[in-house]
């Protein structure tokens, strides 16, 4: 009997020759969330379309858009809060490598 | 054009497949062109006997061309991932709408049937599961399905995908024109997209088809079904099917070859001939592309295909002499050319040629006659 099971990843898979399979990783993740980016710019622009329709705001609007102080406080907040999750990984390279060369163990 | 049991995609669904159609396009555009360029400055010449392995190896040590590679199977991989998470959020619907389908022909599976090896232990394009993964239902024909139609970016008759089936056709009503079969049975049928075509431009025969899959066939009969054509579908190898000698008056492929165990070919064809009466007409519809007109870089990516895209079986199809093996096989007026892509065959109207037009504008074709 063949084995008919459903698999979630294809056979065989041949490593790319002389590539790293961490970066080969990384170039699947970077697809994937590239993907993930897509939707979300495609879902906004749906939103502002739907929105222009229904007689609310268009397009033209989000552009010329102006935040005042509050606003652009908050959205400094977003930013940056965005950015220390994502990179987090690297900060804490940083200090672990800055721990070791003090010789202060890892 | 669709059809009752394509999956549909919702708006992110959409989103998702549209992206994976446009980073392909992306990668064989302008990115591929320069791959192309990186390859032909690392060719040892066409005296070489080794000529493309050798440069295939050394593109591998360019970072361009490993991180191209990558990001081409990644493309892949993430296509079968978001079509597969799209079926699945609609696989309860799926199973009700091939419940809902018309009483029309039949499929039969046989739990003892075994799939070929070389199929058994290769996801073909990297497909999960492969041809014969079976889900218990039609989940892994809905997979093929909607995947094949992203995969082929809608250039082979749109969501119907069907342009293969209608080409066939095509060149039977050309050169058959007052052919009215009463048996037809096509080899590794599918999902049913060129069976269906078929079928319907002869509706005074029986059709049936084989293939590997069971979730396929159940996919393929329920979508057949829907769209109004019988076809009776059963499990089967193309090279031992299920049926006695003499049974048909057609039987035909359509991209089938290069999914065979290289060296089978003349053994695919020896099966053609027992199936057919006398007087039977053989008929197999393959990928244009022919080896020996390959350049440097179109035989590279015939290697990076085989490799990392789960494609092994393309060189030996595409190298074959067919109208030696047809012949050896016992088939007399043996054509072999090229027939205009279409979706709506004609009787008596011309569209062979002995030049292919290119990829998804001509298919190769050969066909050929059981003498009485």
């Amino acid at each position: 009997m063949t084995d008919t099971s459903v698999r979630n990843a294809a056979i065989p898979r041949h490593p790319i020759e002389g590539l790293p399979d961490t970066q080969d990783q990384l170039f699947g993740m970077l697809t994937a969330l590239a993907a993930q980016l897509a939707v979300t710019r495609e879902r906004l622009d749906t939103v502002e379309r739907l929105a222009q329709a229904a007689g609310l705001f268009g397009p033209d609007d989000v552009d010329s858009f102006q935040p005042d102080g509050a606003s652009s406080q908050a959205r400094d907040g977003i930013r940056q809060h965005l950015i220390a999750r994502i990179f987090r990984p690297v900060q804490d390279a940083s200090v672990r490598t800055a721990r070791l060369l003090r010789g202060e163990g890892a | 054009m669709t059809h009752p049991m394509l999956p549909d995609a919702n708006h992110d669904e959409m989103a998702e497949q549209l992206f994976v159609r446009d980073f392909k396009t992306f990668l064989s555009g302008a990115v591929e062109t320069e791959q192309r360029a990186a390859a032909l400055t690392l060719d040892p010449g066409k005296r070489h006997n080794a000529r493309t392995e050798q440069v295939f190896e050394r593109l591998h040590d360019l970072d361009s061309f490993r991180s191209w590679a990558s990001l081409r199977r990644s493309a892949q991989e993430l296509m079968w991932d978001v079509v597969g998470a799209s079926i699945g959020r609609q696989a309860r619907d799926l199973e009700d709408r091939a419940h809902a389908a018309p009483a029309l022909g039949s499929v039969t599976i046989d739990p003892e049937f075994v799939t070929p090896a070389h199929l058994a232990d290769t996801d073909v394009h990297l497909m999960p599961g492969g041809y014969q993964g079976d889900d218990g239902g039609v989940g892994q024909g809905a997979l093929m399905d909607r995947g094949g139609a992203v995969y082929m970016l809608g250039r082979n008759g749109g969501f119907m995908n069907d342009a293969r089936g209608h080409t066939a056709a095509a060149h039977l009503m050309e050169r058959f024109p007052d052919f009215a079969p009463r048996h037809i049975l096509e080899l590794g049928c599918g999902i049913g997209s060129s069976i269906v075509p078929v079928a319907s431009y002869y509706p005074g025969a029986e059709t049936h088809g084989i293939d590997v899959g069971a979730s396929q066939l159940r996919y393929a009969h329920a979508r057949a079904a829907h769209i109004g054509v019988p076809v009776h579908l059963r499990l089967g190898d193309a090279l031992h099917a299920p049926f006695p000698d003499q049974s048909f008056d057609l039987v035909f492929t359509c991209v089938t070859i290069h999914e065979l165990q290289p060296g089978t070919i003349g053994a695919m064809l020896d099966e053609c001939h027992r199936l057919l009466r006398p007087g039977g007409i053989v008929l197999h519809l393959e990928v244009p592309q022919r080896y020996e007109k390959m350049d440097l870089w179109e035989r590279i990516r015939d290697e990076i295909e085989a490799r990392y895209n789960n494609e092994p079986n393309w060189k030996a199809a595409i190298s074959a002499n067919y109208t030696t093996l047809l012949g050896q096989a016992g088939f007399s007026g043996i054509v072999v050319g090229y027939q205009d892509a279409t979706t709506s065959a004609q009787r008596g109207r011309s569209g062979f040629g002995v030049e292919s037009k290119g990829v998804f504008r001509s298919w190769a074709v050969m066909s050929a006659v059981r003498p009485k």
